[in-house]
This record gives structure tokens, sequence and C-alpha cells, in this order.
């Protein structure tokens, strides 16, 4: 486990978060929370493999497109797809 | 299925949770596909953990078996264990888990509430949004944010992952460590249990 690593990035973003995140009622379980994610690892692990990770290929994300009025059918780019599979 | 993006964070992030992050990015990179040969090379040259806890054995099991895969060979595990014409060896749809079917009133409830986050599948993917993948990637999306959406408080956190993960995924994660067919994605499974088990013992700390 890398504890250097932590220290590295946690000067900067850490300050940060702290400003940034809107619950800041909950301060205490917080922290026990951080010192519990950082003694099994679970940061560790990040921080030392930051480069290697790729993302999953996006499949959720915020709606894009408005919603139309109607909540009935769209012909959204899968149905085009499916139909494109049925022609002969 | 193949595009591979490097995770960008657009929000500030303590480190355990970009930590979270690429954790869950990783995992649902690992269920949405076989692994390339950039993600092997990747995972197997990343720094090993060297604290003895069990999610270090199973992180440097992963790096190993990373090494002595190859893409071709990843592939086609993935497809023997996860995929399927009619029944597959290993489900990984929650729904299939909590009710026995799929599309079943799990993932109504899911999209209830992915709607109510203001999250929903794109329209040019047709993989469900209980797929195990896209649940790991609607976890990062919580805990990073993305552009204008702001990182989602540990509560919504701990709400969401109650409800749609935590109930099955250590099952489904058994279920690949026992199967016969599984080789490099009983490493997986078993990295993917010993996570989600800290993720949720830390996210119930309240």
């Amino acid at each position: 486990m890398s504890d250097t690593s932590h220290r590295d990035t946690s000067s900067t973003s850490q300050r940060d978060i702290s400003t940034a995140t809107p619950a800041k009622a909950a301060r205490s379980p917080d922290a026990a929370r951080r010192r519990f994610l950082l003694a099994f690892g679970a940061g560790a692990a990040g921080a030392a493999s930051a480069s290697a990770l790729a993302a999953a290929p996006a499949v959720i994300a915020d709606p894009a497109q408005p919603q139309p009025a109607s909540q009935g059918y769209r012909e959204t780019e899968h149905v085009r797809r499916y139909y494109a599979t049925t022609r002969l | 299925m193949s595009a591979v993006a490097t995770v960008t964070l657009t929000h500030p992030l303590s480190p355990e949770d970009r930590g979270r992050c690429e954790f869950y990015a990783l995992l649902g990179r690992l269920y949405s596909d076989g692994p390339d040969a950039r993600l092997l090379k990747a995972i197997a040259s990343a720094a090993r953990m060297e604290d003895g806890t069990p999610l270090a054995s199973a992180w440097n099991r992963l790096i190993d078996a990373s090494s002595a895969m190859d893409a071709e060979a990843g592939a086609q595990e993935y497809t023997d264990l996860f995929i399927g014409v009619g029944k597959c060896e290993i489900n990984l749809h929650g729904s299939h888990w909590v009710s026995g079917f799929m599309m079943e009133k799990p993932l109504v409830d899911l999209r209830t509430d992915l709607c109510a986050l203001g999250l929903a599948r794109r329209d040019d993917v047709v993989m469900l949004e209980d797929h195990l993948s896209a649940l790991c990637e609607t976890m990062r999306l919580l805990i990073a944010g993305q552009d204008e959406r702001k990182p989602a408080s540990i509560a919504t956190q701990r709400a969401f992952f109650e409800r749609h993960i935590a109930s099955w995924v250590f099952l489904c994660c058994t279920a690949i460590r026992e199967s016969a067919i599984a080789n490099y994605y009983a490493c997986v499974a078993e990295l993917t249990a010993q996570y989600l088990a800290i993720d949720r013992d830390a996210l119930a700390m309240d």
C-alpha cells in the first residue's frame, strides 16, 4: 500500500472536497469512512493504478436530449438499429 | 462495446473517492466485455498492493492473471460465462438474482430510481440498467459526478447501493468463482466481492 501516493493527491483535492460538498453536517462519519477506506486500501489501488484503468463504455448518462412531451413511442437510435436488423 | 476511454474527473475528489471511482470504472469495464489487450497490459503493469488484506491479495491475483491472459482467451471466457442464447452460465442482471427473472420488477424499481436521480440509459445502448457493468458505472457517476452533475451525497450513494446492488452481487460473485469454466473472471469476481464488501461497509458508516 503506497501511503505516499495518497498524500501527494490529498493535499490538493481533499481541501477542495471539504468546501465543494454540500454534505457538511456529517463530518465525523466522513472522517471515519475515509480512514476505513484507506486502511483497506480501497484508495490505494486507485491511486496506484490511476493511469491503468479505463472506463466502461458509457451506458448510463444524463439524458442528453430533452424529453419529448409525449411518453409514448420515440424513434430512438436503438429502435432504428432494431428495424435495421429486420430488413431483408 | 470495445470503446475504452480513460476516466476524466470534472469535480475535485478526495483520494478515497477517486479510488472508489477507479474500482467501479475498472469493474464496470471488466463486466461489460472481455478484457482487450490494452486493458490486460494496463492491469498487468499496475502497482501491487502490499498490505496483506484480502483486497490486496485479490488485486495482486488479478494483476498476475492479467499478465498471463491474452485478449482472445479473455473474450472467449467472457462469452462462455456471461453470454448465452436462452441461458447463460452466469447472469449478470440484478433482476435475475432478485426475482428469478430478467426484466422483472427490480428493473422497474431501478429505472424509477435512476429517473429520480436524473439518469437514464443512453439511446444507443442495449445493455440493461440492472447489468452489473451498468450498475458499477452508475455508482461511479454518483461518486464522481460529471460535467454539470455534482457528486451525489453519501446517503444517495448508500441508498442506491443497498437497493440495487448489495442484495445480489455477492451471490453472483460466488457463482462466478465457483463456476467450472471461470478462470480469469474468478479473479475478477474475487476482487469484486472484496471491494464491494468494503464499499458497502464504508457506505454504512453513519
